[in-house]
């Protein structure tokens, strides 16, 4: 009952011109930048960030947030018809999406990637908006000790479940924490591996590493290694094309439905996220399908599913980031940066002391879910004519936007210099197989896991102990271990089972 | 195999630097204190970090590379990417920006928009000289008008034009 009266206010929040128009600026922009090639949605968040600057704070997190769940609807596009992801969550869409381009069923695959998305994200936020107030009184009870602990497991999490070989995870998570570290000690003041130079005393931002990393970085490797549509006539998509028959709605609800729940519970988990539950979904569909040996050939259930999952799970990834103040990916660390920027910190408190925030930005996930779907139905002509015209100046004006965006975050060259720097470091990254995630998430958090840690073992006297002695900080760190042995526990197993 | 090559040795060639970076902070950080009253000091995580990186910096330098996830490939292998990597275009393009970024200091950003946008559309998209500096001079003022104007956000006037 208090949720539903909380989530109303929020209604009554969002249902404003202004408000209304930010969230169809964010859903449509995350949209266009699941779709083109070369801005993710972590850069894309992080270079419009500072122009939200001068902004109501609500209005703000409504348009950052539209881009990053948005995103998830727009990757859809080229992997169904260049069998290119344009989101990392959409890979698995290529499995089947492309086969369907390929035999003329194009349309249907965006369609039913439309509305499975739209009814997965609703069921999605549903269970948002129940857990977020529970979740986040029991974190209430959080002291520096056990957001450590938390911290420690989203660094786990991110390392063990992030795509990639485990060492390489963590080579971008420890370099990330190391650059965390540069700058000035919060604690003492003291300046730390600034090697004499003034512009590193701030530390290295995570606007430029971010847009570095995802943005420019994405761009060059997409120059190195471009792509060809499908053939011309078939991805020449009619709007009736995207529209569900009932046939392939009757077949696909379940499809629909089953991903949502998998989605969401999966995206709750830091370093989960969007692209393992989708994953995880077309793992089940195929597992349950009568036809199983179709999958990969073209099965509309294999687009419904993991299309499905992956909007659910952007759905889940904003209860840990409003109730605990964690994130789950590197898009999702941005919005943790772009919170602490517009002077909100996230986490439990934010429930109590930022009602009307919380809520309004849970409600304005419900429209924007709405807006989603009419624009990825309608719009999906419009979406490909783009796509097509504008791949020869794309790479222009990402970086035009993405070298001014950073400039006007402090207004300092240096910032970017130091995305250029990123820039050659992602890609680089990218073909050595490094992922770019821990290292956001390392960078964003680093600061404030060093802090808890310092804060804890002053609370108890230097002692180590209050780490072990409090049973939430047990439970989590536990958690942590078992993240980290399972993987080697499993590996040595299948060796076993080999030599037998 | 081509593609496990090239990862085979960015992975030493990232393996060698983060190796050469991690040594330095490590000497960075023994000069800070460890330990302050009751708590670490501003040297000790910056020192056990940069040793972690050590370590697995060089395990993945000394390990071979593993079988990429599934993820990676699709089953269908009906991708019509190019076979062949076009490097040249990936390293202009990254020269162009430096050039920009190189450029704002003298000419500012809308003059480094423009020749940027121009040097990019002639070399890369290779569109004749009237497309391209048409769509140079459009796309320089609507960034400028954009950001400085609408936006308020100041943009560096550069050297030349009174900055």
């Amino acid at each position: 009952m208090e949720m539903l009266n909380l989530l109303g206010e929020g209604f009554a929040r969002i249902w404003d011109p202004w408000l209304l128009m930010m969230c169809f600026f964010g859903t449509f922009a995350g949209t266009l930048v699941g779709v083109l090639p070369g801005l993710g949605p972590s850069a894309a968040i992080a270079v419009l960030l500072p122009l939200t600057y001068g902004a109501d704070p609500l209005t703000a997190l409504v348009a950052l947030s539209g881009i990053y769940y948005g995103a998830m609807y727009g990757g859809t596009i080229t992997s169904v018809l260049l069998n290119v992801p344009g989101e990392s969550a959409s890979v698995v869409t290529t499995y089947d999406g492309y086969p369907m381009a390929r035999q003329g069923r194009g349309g249907a695959a965006l369609g039913v990637a439309a509305i499975g998305s739209f009814i997965a994200g609703t069921i999605g936020l549903v269970f948002l908006s129940l857990l977020a107030v529970p979740l986040s009184r029991y974190a209430l009870n959080f002291g520096p000790p056990e957001y450590f602990a938390v911290m420690v497991l989203a660094f786990v999490m991110v390392s063990t479940l992030a795509r990639g070989n485990m060492i390489k995870c963590f080579v971008a998570l420890l370099l990330g924490l190391l650059l965390s570290t540069v700058g000035q000690d919060v604690v003492s003041g003291e300046t730390r591996l600034t090697w004499g130079s003034m512009n590193l005393v701030d530390g290295v931002g995570f606007i430029p590493a971010v847009v570095g990393l995802f943005g420019l970085s994405e761009i060059i490797h997409d120059l190195i290694n471009p792509s060809q549509f499908v053939d011309n006539s078939k991805s020449k998509i009619k709007l009736r094309e995207v529209f569900l028959t009932w046939d392939d709605f009757r077949r696909t609800w379940g499809s629909m439905v089953r991903g949502g729940l998998l989605g969401f519970f999966v995206g709750v988990l830091p370093g989960a996220g969007a692209t393992i539950a989708s994953f995880l979904s077309y793992g089940l569909e195929k597992r349950i399908s009568k036809t199983p040996e179709k999958f990969g050939t073209g099965m509309i259930e294999g687009v419904a599913g993991p299309e499905s999952a992956n909007n659910a799970a952007s759905s889940g990834a904003f209860v840990p980031l409003l109730a605990l103040g964690i994130p789950g990916s590197g898009s999702t660390a941005v919005l943790i940066g772009a919170f602490i920027i517009l002077g909100i910190q996230p986490g439990p408190r934010l429930m109590t002391e930022h009602p009307d925030i919380t809520w309004g930005l849970i409600a304005s996930m419900y429209v924007g879910n709405g807006m989603l779907l009419a624009q990825n139905i309608l719009l999906v002509p419009f979406f490909i004519w783009l796509l097509r015209v504008s791949r020869n100046i794309m790479p222009v004006i990402v970086a035009t936007v993405c070298v001014v965006g950073v400039y006007s975050v402090d207004f300092s060259m240096w910032d970017v210099w130091l995305m250029l720097i990123f820039t050659a470091l992602g890609y680089i990254f990218r073909v050595a197989g490094v992922p770019g995630a821990p290292l956001v998430i390392a960078l964003v958090l680093g600061q404030s896991a060093e802090f808890a840690l310092r804060q804890s073992l002053v609370i108890s006297m230097g002692s180590a102990s209050v780490f072990f002695t409090r049973p939430i900080c047990v439970i989590v760190l536990a958690t942590a271990a078992a993240c980290l042995l399972y993987p080697l526990i499993r590996s040595k197993l299948r060796g076993l089972e080999e030599t037998e | 195999m081509l593609k496990q090559l090239k990862a085979l040795g960015a992975e030493r060639f990232v393996s060698l630097l983060l190796i050469t970076f991690s040594v330095a902070e490590i000497y960075a950080a023994l000069q800070l204190s460890m330990t302050e009253e009751f708590t670490l000091g501003p040297g000790a995580l910056p020192l056990i970090y940069a040793s972690g990186l050590l370590i697995f910096s060089c395990i993945m330098g000394l390990t071979p590379t593993e079988k990429e996830p599934a993820e990676e490939s699709a089953p269908n292998s009906a991708s019509i990417a190019l076979p062949t990597l076009n490097y040249r275009d990936g390293l202009i393009t990254f020269i162009l920006v430096a050039l920009f970024i190189s450029s704002i200091y003298f000419v500012g950003f809308l003059g480094g928009t423009i020749i940027f946008s121009l040097l990019y559309v002639l070399l890369i998209s290779k569109w004749p000289i009237p497309k391209a500096a048409a769509f140079a001079l459009v796309w320089g003022g609507a960034v400028y008008f954009g950001f400085d104007h609408l936006l308020g956000v100041q943009l560096e006037p550069g050297i030349l034009f009174g900055g």
